[in-house]
């Protein structure tokens, strides 16, 4: 059966197998003058998508519906008009008393309405190092660099530090250095406190790094406030964002990333929808189906155009077990709804990935999970001009970087899914790396650090990596890492018209 | 490889006297860029187009664009393929008493150019531009001719028309020099072969100069490096590009047809700074400079920002036409910040000189470089987008 839901519905988990959601005291807002409830530490989009919100903004200019795709801030399809101001991505705004909420039909209207005198004057920050991104590898970076007493300001766009973690309800392997037996999301809030304990590390949270400038300057937009960095190094750890696949009907609310739907439930112990269909079997699109499932709502499938599965064994092995099936050379053709999700249509594919006429048949549903892939949120390292290679194993457009993962860019550095899609454990692994390759070249070579980058390099390379699980990535991470002497080559034929620190 | 005519630079000047030559019939034309079309200046330019200059030359040539603008924006023209053009006007904000007389005056010589701007009351300005706060206003100066167009839309629109008319585009394809004897240029080398044409036509940009080098011709150019921001996308807000005359570095900003602003204002550069050089001051600098105007400015986000070339000539005025010293080479260069608007007449200038001999508008012919050697330069102290 379609699901339809009432506005003022609760979508929210409250018993879960192994999993129980703190949350925070209640509050109320205001959603299109309608008094609304929520609770304390949601987004306003988590918020909204809890009492029954699908639609979060209509298309510019066909006004077409449409939902939250990514949850982290990535995709702008939760527009929405907050306290008067448009275009807020709902996504990554905490919810709080008494904030206004409109939905935007098409373009909003300037924002003539006050509001002007609140945006403070811009401030110059004085740090050795900025880290951009509070994700695992950025909170790793900071504690490295802070620890051997340089002063790091560290950036996020989202109002909570974690990254990815926070969605990440498995427990992790390995030993207890590496956070091994501790939850995602465990380790996620460990960093945080950490970090934000750290006398020596300055915390901007829902603050942007928006662009490397002239002489070496980073500029950081905040709520109300900009503010200029002139750091002596700067580690960017921006993460990755979500890929979207092209298909009728693939605005439509319900169709969700993979990720987004993780970050609803995982996260805010919101039930993204109750009939699913994912697109796409790699380990993301196994490990989500399975917390839907466990979460209490009904898998119908799993489509894969390759003729095998993506993710590893293990994964495929536990869906397969709850009676999911697993589809191979199949692809989504189309997805069908008013407002919301309704069905969708898959066809089978011939062995040049061409649609079979003939075999398509229709699922009924309300949510699809695009679980295709992500891309390095590379942009910052291609604004500032650093050398950078189309790898697919990484993911996308990546820097060349050196083993102690500095790119062509003199005193920037590389670290975690930023440098090519891995997993967290690699995230937090490579952030200690760059942060260590930071104390090195700014308090001079310490024969502890030295030794501690080394076993880190060691371990990454000869132990992790070298799992037949992780050849993919690996193989990737291999193609852009040259050596220092190489990375002087290539600053030469490409001078870069930014750099850090002394040189 | 041979061909008729060659055109070094896929800027919207190398497009649009393509289109022109192959209207008139001729066949065999090259254009050679490289990089993709339009990643010169144009793909990074404001898109305004205006003939309300301070020189005779100025106003002649740009009242002639206008109106090929207008026609070029027809269905019958380009405007099957998306071309359009705005006429939403300009405006220049006055704050100083002694502007608000300049202002007087130049709309004297505009209107007895035939361009009818008048000077209007901050009532007025209002008026034209309804979310603008102007109580620091003197007054404005109103062009109601002028407008703007949209680069993407005009490049894609004259693509289409001059591959529909045999026009040959190679991209991604830099010539690294050219090659002369006697008296004439006889090819332009590229990494994929050397291309020999009967004509050559310089329409490379911010690479002219050095072009011209290759076969000891001196233009006197600079690159100037201009930066520009484009905001967020809002509903239709008002019309005219709106120009601060009186804020140093004559801030500007102007509506795009989708729904974002483009803002911009000159800052202090040194020439031939590399095109990815951004600077953070110019963020705050442009920003606060419109927010007087427009306090809600400081609400919205900006998407991008970047820095373009003004091919900047001694005297503001583009080099147009033949040179000295070879016969078979015409210039299109140096619009000091002004080609995009220029570009048709551009067109219609080149084709005339190589088809008639010489342009049918005699302005045009006090544009070539030769007069650089014999100091006729021409004055203009409007030089804003
Ligand atoms: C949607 C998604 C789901 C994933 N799910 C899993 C999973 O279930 N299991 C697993 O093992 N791995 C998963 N991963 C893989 C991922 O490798 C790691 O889990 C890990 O979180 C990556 O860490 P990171 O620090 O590089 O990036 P992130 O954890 O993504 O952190 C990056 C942070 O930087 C911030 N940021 C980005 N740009 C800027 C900027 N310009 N200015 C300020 N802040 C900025 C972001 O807001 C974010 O908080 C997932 C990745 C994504 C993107
Ligand atoms: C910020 C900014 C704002 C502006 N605003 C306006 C405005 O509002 N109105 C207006 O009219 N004008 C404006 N301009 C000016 C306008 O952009 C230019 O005058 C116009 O685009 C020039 O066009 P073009 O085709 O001559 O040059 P370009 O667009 O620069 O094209 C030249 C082409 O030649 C190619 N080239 C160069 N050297 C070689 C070579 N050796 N071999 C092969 N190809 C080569 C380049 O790749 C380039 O594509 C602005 C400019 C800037 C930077
Ligand atoms: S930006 Fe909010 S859902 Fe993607």
């Amino acid at each position: 059966m379609p699901c339809t839901r009432n506005l003022l519905s609760d979508r929210r988990i409250w018993s879960h197998p192994i999993l129980t959601f703190k949350r925070g005291r209640k509050v109320k807002f205001f959603f299109e003058g309608r008094e609304v409830e929520a609770y304390e530490g949601e987004s306003i989009a988590a918020a909204l998508y809890a009492i029954g919100v699908d639609i979060f903004s209509y298309s510019i200019k066909l006004k077409r519906p449409r939902g939250a795709f990514c949850m982290i801030g990535k995709c702008s399809s939760c527009f929405m008009k907050v306290d008067g101001i448009p275009n807020t991505r709902t996504c990554i705004e905490p919810v709080r008393e008494g904030v206004k909420v409109e939905r935007q039909k098409g373009l909003a209207e300037i924002p003539t309405n006050g509001g002007e005198s609140d945006v403070e004057d811009e401030e110059v920050l004085e740090t050795d190092v900025l880290v951009i991104g509070g994700g695992p590898a950025g909170l790793s970076a900071a504690l490295a660099t802070a620890k051997y007493g340089l002063k790091t300001v560290i950036v996020n766009e989202h109002f909570k530090l974690g990254g990815q973690l926070l969605k990440q309800t498995h427990k992790f392997f390995g030993s207890k250095d590496l956070f091994g037996g501790l939850r995602g999301f465990q380790i996620g809030e460990e960093l945080s406190r950490k970090v934000m304990g750290n006398p020596n590390i300055k915390v901007l949270l829902q603050t942007v790094a928006y662009g490397i400038f002239r002489g070496g300057w980073v500029g950081l937009a905040g709520k109300n406030k900009l503010y200029r960095v002139k750091p002596k190094a700067v580690i960017v750890a921006s993460g990755a964002s979500e890929n979207f696949l092209t298909f009728p009907g693939n605005d439509l609310p319900g169709v969700m990333g993979a990720g987004g739907a993780q970050t609803l439930m995982n996260e805010y112990g919101i039930l993204p929808g109750d009939e699913v269909l994912t697109v796409g079997s790699g380990n993301v699109g196994l490990i989500v189906s399975y917390q839907l499932l466990q979460a209490g709502a009904k898998v119908k499938a799993i489509v894969e155009i390759l003729p095998e599965i993506g993710g590893w064994f293990v994964h495929a092995a536990k869906v397969r077990r709850y009676g999911i099936p697993i589809l191979t050379r199949h692809t989504l053709k189309a997805v069908w709804g008013r407002e919301r999700v309704e069905g969708a249509t898959i066809v089978q594919v011939d062995e040049k990935f061409r649609p079979i006429p003939g075999t398509e048949k229709d699922i009924e549903c309300d949510l699809v999970l695009i679980a295709v892939g992500l891309t390095p949120d590379t942009r910052l390292f291609a604004q500032a001009g650093a050398v950078m290679r189309w790898v697919p194993e990484a993911g996308g457009p990546v820097p060349l970087r050196t083993r102690y993962l500095e790119v062509s860019i003199p005193g920037m550095y590389i670290a975690g899914d930023a440098s090519g899609i891995e997993e967290a454990t690699t995230a937090m692994l490579e952030g200690e790396i760059a942060g260590l390759s930071v104390v090195t070249k700014l308090a001079g070579p310490k024969a502890e650090v030295i030794e501690r980058r080394e076993k880190l390099l060691k371990f990454l390379w000869d132990e992790y990596r070298a799992s037949p699980l992780m050849a993919r990535a690996k193989a990737g991470k291999e193609s852009v890492t040259v050596s220092e002497e190489e990375m002087e080559e290539i600053r030469k034929w490409n001078p870069p018209f930014v750099s850090f620190g002394v040189r | 490889m041979k061909v008729n005519i060659l055109i070094v630079g896929g800027g919207i000047s190398g497009l649009s006297i393509a289109y022109t030559l192959a209207k008139r019939g001729i066949k065999d034309i090259l254009v050679v860029d490289a990089n993709y079309i339009g990643s010169g200046s144009t793909g990074r330019c404001a898109t305004g187009i205006r003939a309300s200059f301070t020189s005779e030359e100025h106003v002649v040539l740009m009242k002639n664009s206008i109106e090929l603008w207008k026609k070029l924006s027809q269905p019958e023209e380009l405007g099957k393929y998306g071309l359009q053009f705005d006429q939403g006007g300009y405006v220049w904000i006055a704050s100083k008493e002694e502007s608000v007389e300049l202002f007087k005056k130049l709309v004297n010589l505009h209107n007895s150019l035939g361009v009818p701007t008048r000077v209007v009351s901050p009532e007025e300005l209002k008026e034209l531009v309804p979310p603008i706060r102007a109580d620091e206003a003197k007054a404005a100066l109103h062009d109601p001719t002028a407008g703007k167009s949209y680069v993407f839309d005009t490049l894609h629109a004259y693509i289409k028309a001059c591959k529909e008319l045999g026009v040959r585009i190679m991209t991604f394809t830099p010539v690294r020099k050219l090659v002369a004897g006697g008296g004439k240029v006889k090819a332009a080398v590229t990494d994929k072969g050397s291309i020999e044409a009967d004509t050559f036509i310089v329409a490379a940009g911010s690479g002219s100069k050095k072009l011209m080098e290759s076969i000891g011709v001196d233009i006197p150019l600079k690159n100037l490096p201009r930066h520009i921001m484009i905001t967020e996308a809002f509903k239709p807000a008002f019309k005219p590009l709106v120009i601060d005359w009186d804020a140093g570095g004559a801030p500007y900003i102007v509506q795009t047809k989708e729904g974002n602003f483009i803002i911009a204002r000159e800052i202090e550069e040194e020439p031939e700074q590399p095109l990815g050089s951004v600077r953070i001051d110019f963020l705050p600098k442009v920003v606060s400079a419109m927010a007087k105007w427009f306090p809600w400015i400081k609400r919205i986000r900006v998407l991008r920002y970047w820095i373009g070339y003004y091919v900047t000539s001694p005297d503001h005025h583009p080099i147009y036409g033949p040179v000295d010293e070879y016969e078979n080479i015409y210039l299109a260069c140096g619009y000091s910040g002004h080609g995009y608007m220029l570009a048709p007449v551009t067109g219609k200038i080149i084709t005339e000189w190589l088809l008639d001999g010489r342009p049918s508008i005699p302005q045009a012919e006090r544009l070539t470089l030769r007069r650089f050697k014999e100091g006729r330069l021409i004055e203009e102290f409007a030089i804003v987008g």
